[in-house]
């Protein structure tokens, strides 16, 4: 199972369904390799992408806050 | 992602004599077989990887793995040695990932100055090709990157790479952990768990520097300072009782797993525990009896000598009467006395008396035969050793009579027991019968006792100290197990209720006033922590959907492998026990089969990793990298190899596997006709791949030693 996979496995979850507006009976839209405008996405990509290239805790950190403008 | 090899060359390298171009195997994604005889290049083809990813070659002279760069010499061609003033001793391998194509060129240079060969370093070199633009990698710490990550990743070369016999720890399975470990390598999960870890650590960071912020920005509001204090006091709690749950849980795992492993034992331990109780008795038993037996042996011997009644005197009864006659006899017949009771010597009836006998020295003539007798002749000397005899006994008269007599006496006392004997040697015969035939009814009870143990799988010698053990330590695991599930609801409990203060707290602090930039930082922590509850709950749904597609799509290739086997390897049973996957292998009433390290053979060793790699969950369900094999096919058997072509292609994207077994070195086309019926499965698309053989044209030393291939599937 690679990022791209468990990307595609969250994506599945009823919980970030709910969190994004999205009904149960859809599907959310979003694509591993593109950009997306939701944050959650952006905060999952980030976390899967630090997890497979070994990036250090605190570079994964900044990547977050870089999306919050913080 | 997925690697896959394009190209394997030498130059020089063993037996692989000559440049690149004259010794390419050109690969493709399915099976790709390298056809050979012993020493004919199957395992210097694996050693060529070996150099490349670890720096190591297998060295057949020491039976292990070799510095590399100690055995350069070893691994330069005897031909080139032998002839070429100046060579190169190398291996290219081209592989594609990621829609680069990387070349890694291995290699060191040699020269021959008038037999005298040197060599400089092994030198490493990596180009990547993307977009049509040869890119070479200078950075040391880059190449090896690309050969750790890229090509064939470090955690995956246990499975990528088999050799010999280290086959045998592909899998461990008689470790639920080390079996437990390979699938979460194989399956992926354990990038999942990483995930899950980054983005609790991170929810909490975020949380942190959110509180941090807001605590600043709070300065002068005393109630707000104090419910933040609060706040962050439940958290602190919170979250190292999350932490102290987590460690317990562990531990409650590893009691169960523990437990688990025991629970296939503890029935029969604690029945072998009854068992040699019984064993012990009757052991007893019989040293009780051998005992008796020993002592009626022993008194056996005193009986025949008894001074009571000695059973040596059986059937004598008679005998003294006998002896009594025979005494008189005797007395009668050697002794007689004379007048004053002295005992007299006796000549033959008819003898010549004293005065015949002085006459007869007088005349000088034996009387008895008329011969002559002249005086101190040898016959006139014996007449007179005959007349001088001594007439009475000098010594102390010896009274046989009375010796005699007092023998008669003593043995007349035992006239009455002697009849009696029979009856006490009767009686003790039948009572050492009676014991023996106890004892062996004891002895075959005892044997079958040991039965019943050796099928409870134990035996007399050695396991009753392990049974007590793992009598002991099931007791112990047990308690661990009730007192970390106590332990872990008790702080449940503690974090509900720490929960619901917390949100009364976070209640009061959402009514003051924040300003907008503690606003952001609150959204970021709580967007992070929705993140961290999605990702946690999706771990859960993937974990559980692994199981059951683990299992099911498992079961599928460990059968498809073993099919046609004479013996069933049993079953494969997957279950989630919190973040790990147990496997255990059951029979066919569901009994779990025990000892599997030993009982397993190669071929199911590898039956498991296939099927653990091919039930991914993902849209790819194959292993991303190349499987190359120079594992001893033959133990397996036609069966398992015509199933392993079969189903691998469907496991492994590529795999390149070295045999003997398809090999005939008295065929025109060395194949045999195994190796025919895989070559057209392979011409005719059934098995997608290449088919090399090697061959050795001429047969000599290894100066002169050089392997040519032929495809036969272009």
């Amino acid at each position: 199972m690679d990022g791209k996979e468990i990307f595609n496995e969250i994506l599945k979850s009823p919980k970030l369904k709910e969190l994004l507006g999205v009904p149960d009976s859809e599907e959310i839209n979003e694509d591993y390799d593109s950009l997306s405008s939701r944050k959650e996405i952006a905060v999952i990509k980030s976390i899967i992408q630090g997890q497979i290239q070994h990036s250090s805790e605190d570079a994964i950190f900044k990547n977050l806050m870089k999306l919050f403008d913080l | 992602m997925a690697t896959i090899i394009n190209s394997v060359a030498f130059e020089n390298f063993y037996n692989y004599y000559g440049r690149y171009e004259q010794n390419e195997y050109k690969f493709k994604p399915g099976i790709n077989i390298i056809n050979a005889d012993n020493n004919m290049g199957k395992s210097k083809f694996y050693n060529a990887f070996m150099w490349i990813l670890q720096d190591q070659v297998y060295d057949s002279d020491i039976k292990a793995f070799a510095d590399a760069n100690e055995s350069l010499t070893k691994m330069a061609s005897g031909k080139a040695k032998s002839e070429d003033k100046k060579f190169k001793v190398g291996v290219k391998v081209v592989f594609t990932n990621n829609n680069k194509i990387y070349t890694i060129e291995k290699y060191s240079n040699f020269i021959n100055r008038n037999g005298e060969i040197t060599h400089g370093p092994s030198v490493l070199e990596i180009t990547v090709n993307e977009n049509n633009g040869d890119t070479p990698i200078d950075d040391s710490t880059e190449k090896q990157e690309i050969i750790n990550r890229v090509f064939i990743p470090l955690a995956l070369r246990n499975y990528a790479l088999l050799q010999g016999e280290s086959m045998d720890r592909l899998v461990d399975l008689s470790s639920k952990k080390a079996l437990s470990d390979t699938i979460d390598t194989l399956a992926g999960i354990s990038i999942l768990k990483g995930i899950c870890e980054i983005s609790r650590k991170q929810s909490k960071k975020a949380d942190d520097l959110y509180q941090d912020k807001d605590s600043e920005n709070s300065n002068n509001d005393t109630a707000k300072q104090r419910d933040i204090k609060e706040r962050k006091n439940k958290n602190d709690l919170i979250e190292s009782t999350k932490e102290e749950i987590e460690n317990d849980q562990d531990e409650l795992n590893a009691a169960k797993i523990e437990k688990e492993e025991l629970d296939a034992y503890i029935s029969n331990s604690s029945k072998r525990t009854e068992i040699r109780g019984r064993l012990d008795r009757k052991n007893l038993d019989i040293d009780n009896e051998k005992n008796s037996i020993i002592s009626i042996e022993s008194s056996i011997t005193k009986r025949i000598f008894d001074e009571d009644n000695p059973w040596l005197l059986m059937g004598l009864i008679d005998e003294i009467d006998v002896f009594d006659k025979k005494r008189e006899k005797h007395v009668g017949d050697v002794a007689q006395m004379n007048n004053e009771g002295a005992l007299v010597i006796m000549l033959p009836e008819g003898s010549p008396d004293t005065s015949s006998l002085e006459r007869m020295l007088k005349n000088e003539v034996c009387e008895v035969c008329g011969q002559p007798a002249a005086k101190h002749s040898e016959a006139w000397e014996h007449i007179k050793m005959i007349l001088d005899r001594p007439k009475k006994i000098s010594t102390t008269r010896n009274n046989f009579g009375q010796f005699y007599g007092f023998l008669q006496k003593s043995a007349s006392s035992y006239s009455r027991v002697i009849p009696k004997i029979d009856d006490s040697i009767e009686f003790v015969r039948n009572r050492l019968d009676e014991i023996k035939e106890h004892l062996e009814e004891l002895e075959t009870e005892r044997e079958e006792i040991l039965v019943e143990l050796n099928n409870a799988g134990g035996n007399e010698e050695n396991s009753e100290k392990k049974d007590k053990i793992i009598t002991s330590d099931y007791g112990n695991l047990i308690n661990t197990i009730s007192s970390k599930e106590r332990e872990i609801s008790r702080k449940k409990k503690d974090i509900a209720l720490w929960e619901n203060s917390l949100s009364m707290i976070n209640k009061r602090l959402n009514s003051y006033k924040k300003n907008t930039e503690t606003q952001k930082y609150e959204e970021f922590a709580l967007l992070m922590k929705n993140i961290n509850d999605v990702i946690n709950q999706t771990k859960d749904e993937i974990f559980d959907r692994t199981i059951v597609a683990l299992e099911n799509e498992a079961n599928k290739k460990y059968e498809a492998l073993t099919f046609g086997n004479q013996s069933s390897g049993g079953i494969l049973k997957f279950e989630r026990n919190h973040d790990v996957v147990n496997v255990s292998i059951r029979d066919v009433q569901n009994g779990v089969i025990t000892g599997l390290g030993t009982g397993f053979q190669r071929m199911k060793q590898l039956a498991i990793v296939m099927a653990v790699i091919s039930s991914k969950i993902g849209n790819e369900k194959k292993f991303d990298y190349p499987f190359i094999s120079d594992a001893p096919f033959s133990e397996f058997g036609e069966n398992f190899i015509s199933n392993f072509f079969r189903v691998a292609p469907n496991v492994f994207t590529q795999s390149i596997i070295m045999i003997k077994e398809l090999y005939d070195s008295n065929a025109n086309d060395f194949l045999t006709a195994f190796g025919r019926r895989v070559l057209e499965d392979m011409k005719s698309g059934k098995i997608p791949g290449t088919f090399y053989v090697n061959v050795i044209k001429e047969k000599t030393d290894t100066t002169g030693l050089v392997t040519l291939h032929k495809c036969y599937t272009d």
